[in-house]
């Protein structure tokens, strides 16, 4: 969110098929001259591996990075070739200032490392890499483009630019937002992220536990012999699988409610360690940031109801299958 | 009050041989008769026993109680008799592990509706005739052998039955034990119930008013 709140007052992208792609560098000087637009800043962004570690790669000029982005070790990249890399991409290849490193879209270029850059708030900014516009775009084999610009304006003249832009791209299919709906698009698929990823993770242990219970056969040949006494001394086989049914209605309560404190807990205190990577690739094994995460009834809900199937198709059948056999059979195993 | 026609019990052994564990069996039973089925391991007493007291299923045959045909019963039908009429004693006793002494007898009554205050009374009545009073709140793995088995008699009489079957009563647990079982059983046929006792303990032939040998499931 700090980079949206830093950013431009207008983000200018061209448009095909419903999906943002690169702007050509011609309209730069047209926009610039446009009333009430202060600066305009074109920038590259992309994805890239180095080695097998998907990173995102910012092809800004230094000059107009923003004030938030300072480096925790080293300098800003200054001339070519130069980069700064996200402290998490740096711990995971042991890179410092000094260093050198190629990436797999084009290994014969060197970078060098000038300065590692910390970010607290993103997930994914931490395997970043900044480098200068030209460089990102010699990278990507991408000259005379930029995948958007940022258009910075005077305080409320962001509808008249709108209409001079429509003049300059009559013909061009474009596309402009201002930093509002960027920030509610951000906001958005951020609590989406949370959502999902505290929902899977609950179900996932709601799941678990009584997935361990079942497959284990926790008490299934004590059952069966209760299930064969029961029916020898007069229980019929509704009123076994009533009592049955009742208690897994209670195992299932239990098991989401383990479940949720469990997952509460992991998540909070131990920040995912270990599972985090099955809901987010990038986590990583321990998460060098800290995890999304927010708990509401639905979750709960959803891993009551599963927990409650899991239980009762692992139970039902097998208590059925015991009760309509001949007491005989069930109570010797 | 129960008759047995020409009650046959097999089992699939190894490569589909037959094994037969009840041949045959044509029997008439009184009201209020106390009969002993002795005969050697494995010559087909349990499992005659089993079939009368509808936990089994014949293989071939008929089992009337009362004049009904039981063996054409419907599985509720089944519960409905065993819950109203028979009460079963085991050898191997049969508890529940995880219940006290008065939770075991008393759980045949649990499907009745009968609250949990009276089916605690009932049961405790039943404990302290047994002597075992002072092993309400024991679980089964806390008691003797004889004790467990005087717990799972006052099981079998929970539901005031008419017909008790009880397969090897004795086999399990100690002479002086054994002997307190024989009166018992002694005393519910006073009673009026009818005793079917499954045994190779000739002590009990003493009381029986009719003894079937039985050898290699024929009688």
């Amino acid at each position: 969110m700090a980079s949206v709140e830093a950013g431009g007052d207008l983000y200018l992208t061209f448009d095909e098929f419903g999906r943002n792609t690169a702007i050509p560098l011609k309209y730069l000087d047209e926009i610039k001259k446009i009333y009430g637009v202060t600066r305009v800043v074109p920038r590259i962004i992309g994805r890239g591996y180095v080695q097998n570690k998907l990173s995102v790669i910012v092809g800004i000029d230094k000059e107009n990075l923003p004030k938030s982005v300072s480096c925790v070790s080293g300098r800003m990249f200054e001339h070519a070739g130069e980069v700064v890399v996200g402290i998490d991409l740096a711990r995971h290849f042991k890179l410092q200032p000094g260093d050198q490193f190629s990436m797999r879209c084009q290994q014969r270029k060197l970078f060098n490392v000038v300065g590692l850059f910390s970010a607290d708030a993103g997930i994914w900014s931490s395997s970043l890499i900044f480098m200068s516009f030209n460089d990102a775009a010699a990278l990507f084999g991408r000259q005379g483009v930029a995948t958007d610009f940022q258009i910075y304006s005077l305080p409320g003249h962001n509808s008249e630019i709108a209409a001079d832009l429509y003049d300059i791209f009559q013909n061009e299919p474009y596309r402009v937002q201002d930093k509002h709906t960027v920030e509610l698009y951000f906001k958005k698929g951020f609590m989406l992220k949370e959502g999902i990823f505290s929902a899977l993770y609950v179900i996932a242990f709601a799941l678990g536990i009584p997935a361990i219970l079942v497959a284990s056969g926790f008490g299934l040949s004590e059952r069966k012999r209760e299930i064969g006494i029961m029916k020898a001394t007069g229980w019929h086989t509704l009123e076994v699988l009533e009592l049955i049914s009742f208690e897994q209605l209670i195992i299932s309560v239990l098991g989401a409610t383990i479940a949720l404190l469990l997952s509460i807990t992991w998540i909070k205190y131990f920040n995912g360690v270990c599972v985090a990577q099955f809901f987010i690739a990038e986590a990583g094994m321990l998460p060098a940031f800290t995890l999304p995460a927010q708990f509401l009834p639905l979750p709960f809900f959803l891993s009551f109801f599963f927990s409650f199937l899991l239980t009762m198709v692992g139970s039902i059948y097998s208590s059925w299958r015991a009760s309509t056999e001949p007491p005989v059979v069930s109570m010797k195993l | 009050m129960i008759k047995t026609e020409g009650l046959c019990k097999w089992y699939r052994g190894h490569s589909s041989h037959k094994i037969s564990a009840v041949q045959e069996v044509t029997l008439s039973i009184a009201k209020n008769s106390f009969v002993v089925f002795n005969g050697p391991s494995g010559s087909g007493k349990t499992t005659l026993l089993n079939i009368i007291g509808t936990l089994d299923r014949p293989s071939e045959g008929e089992v009337f109680i009362d004049g009904n045909n039981v063996t054409r019963f419907s599985d509720i039908a089944l519960s409905n008799l065993r819950r109203e009429k028979i009460g079963f004693i085991f050898q191997d006793f049969y508890l529940i592990p995880n219940l006290s002494s008065w939770e075991n007898v008393s759980y045949p009554l649990v499907p009745l509706g009968i609250s949990a205050r009276k089916r605690y009374e009932r049961a405790k009545t039943l404990l302290e005739k047994m002597g075992l009073g002072d092993r309400l709140g024991h679980t089964p793995e806390e008691l003797s052998g004889g004790q467990q088995q005087r717990v799972a008699i006052a099981r079998a009489l929970v539901n005031q039955p008419k017909i008790i079957i009880a397969d090897e009563p004795t086999s399990n647990i100690d002479e002086e034990t054994g002997k307190q079982i024989r009166s018992l059983l002694k005393e519910l046929k006073g009673n009026g119930a009818t005793i079917l006792v499954a045994t190779h303990d000739t002590s009990f032939e003493k009381l029986a008013d009719v003894v079937f040998k039985m050898k290699n499931g024929f009688i």
